[in-house]
């Protein structure tokens, strides 16, 4: 796992939590699809901080972007906060347990570790981000099934929120892929 | 920028974003949810079900016999009709017929409810016993 050393680095943990704070805000107030159901476009930049600076940067990124996003919108420590805390960690979770698996050498900041292709046998930020939007959902479901709803009936919801994670999970990744790729890598 | 990100077709910027493990991981997930939605599909047919209005019993059904039934909720009488082992309700007046709109209900633990008129209907199976369990708003 590379360290956060240089001042530069720390610079775009801040500029990377700022952008997920806003689009997290700007994702809130889409109409149409309820409190319950987001695009998620919001941690398309924890993945980009993720495979561009390392484990640490990411859940920094994240935990900033929900405290922050949650005080803004006056929802800190409600249902909603416990909400986007469970899918935030569960995704961190996820990423965690994906780390050895992870090809970030596309990506890193400084170029620690160059080449032109991804790795053919290991995880590129769709397969993470396909994933860790799994994760997020099911993690969800199951704190609004043991702090909120008590019903076991949530659960025949489970196959509609596991399709939509599939498909957002893919286009994040090929949103974070298309971002990372256009980004400076000392390479 | 804008031109570097869409100057190659889509396809190829599929391709060249994603490893083969990635494609394996996509391939697999979707495969998984198929699997997970056929086994809430194939659900036993339950042969009862439990009408309440504002949250007290009123009545348990058998999905055994056709048949019609009317419940005075708090828009006028709601009628549910038993066909094949089947549920629906049909609301005469209510603001979005949501009830309506669900249709036929069948399979062990689902839900028809007409809420502006209080109705609720779950279908239980054999094996259940016929304590509805509510969850936390409700009570």
């Amino acid at each position: 796992m590379s360290r956060i050393r240089q001042p530069r680095q720390v610079l775009w943990i801040a500029y990377l939590a700022a952008a997920a704070t806003g689009t997290h805000m700007l994702e809130t107030g889409l109409p149409g699809f309820g409190p319950w159901i987001k695009p998620g476009l919001a941690n398309t930049f924890s993945l980009i901080a993720l495979f561009r600076l390392g484990y640490a940067a990411a859940v920094v990124v994240t935990v900033v972007r929900i405290l922050v996003s949650s005080l803004v919108l006056g929802t800190l420590f409600s249902p909603t906060f416990m909400m986007s805390f469970a899918g935030g960690s569960g995704a961190l979770l996820m990423m965690a347990l994906l780390l050895p698996l992870m090809d970030r050498s596309q990506f890193t900041m400084n170029g620690e570790v160059c080449s032109q292709a991804l790795n053919k046998w290991l995880l590129g930020p769709v397969g993470v981000s396909l994933l860790a939007s799994i994760a997020h959902i099911v993690m969800q479901l199951v704190v609004a099934w043991l702090l909120l709803i008590g019903h076991s009936g949530i659960f025949f919801a489970l196959p509609w929120f596991l399709f939509g994670s599939w498909l957002t999970g893919i286009i994040n990744g090929l949103l974070a892929y298309m971002i990372l790729k256009n980004l400076p890598t000392g390479c | 920028m804008a031109r570097r990100l869409f100057s190659k077709s889509l396809y190829y910027s599929l391709h060249e974003a994603t490893s083969y493990l990635d494609r394996l991981t996509i391939l697999l997930c979707f495969m998984a949810i198929i699997g997970i939605t056929a086994t809430f599909m194939l659900q036993p047919h339950g042969n009862q079900a439990v009408v309440t209005l504002d949250n007290n019993l009123i009545n348990t059904i058998s999905l055994e016999k056709d048949a019609h039934y009317y419940v005075n909720g708090h828009l006028g009488p709601v009628r549910v009709e038993v066909k094949n082992q089947q549920i629906r309700i049909v609301e005469y007046d209510s603001p979005r017929m949501i009830g309506t709109r669900t249709g036929w209900v069948q399979h062990n633990g689902a839900i028809t409810a007409c809420l502006p008129c209080g109705v609720v209907i779950r279908v239980l199976g054999n094996q259940e016993d016929n304590s509805v369990n509510y969850d936390s708003i409700a009570r």
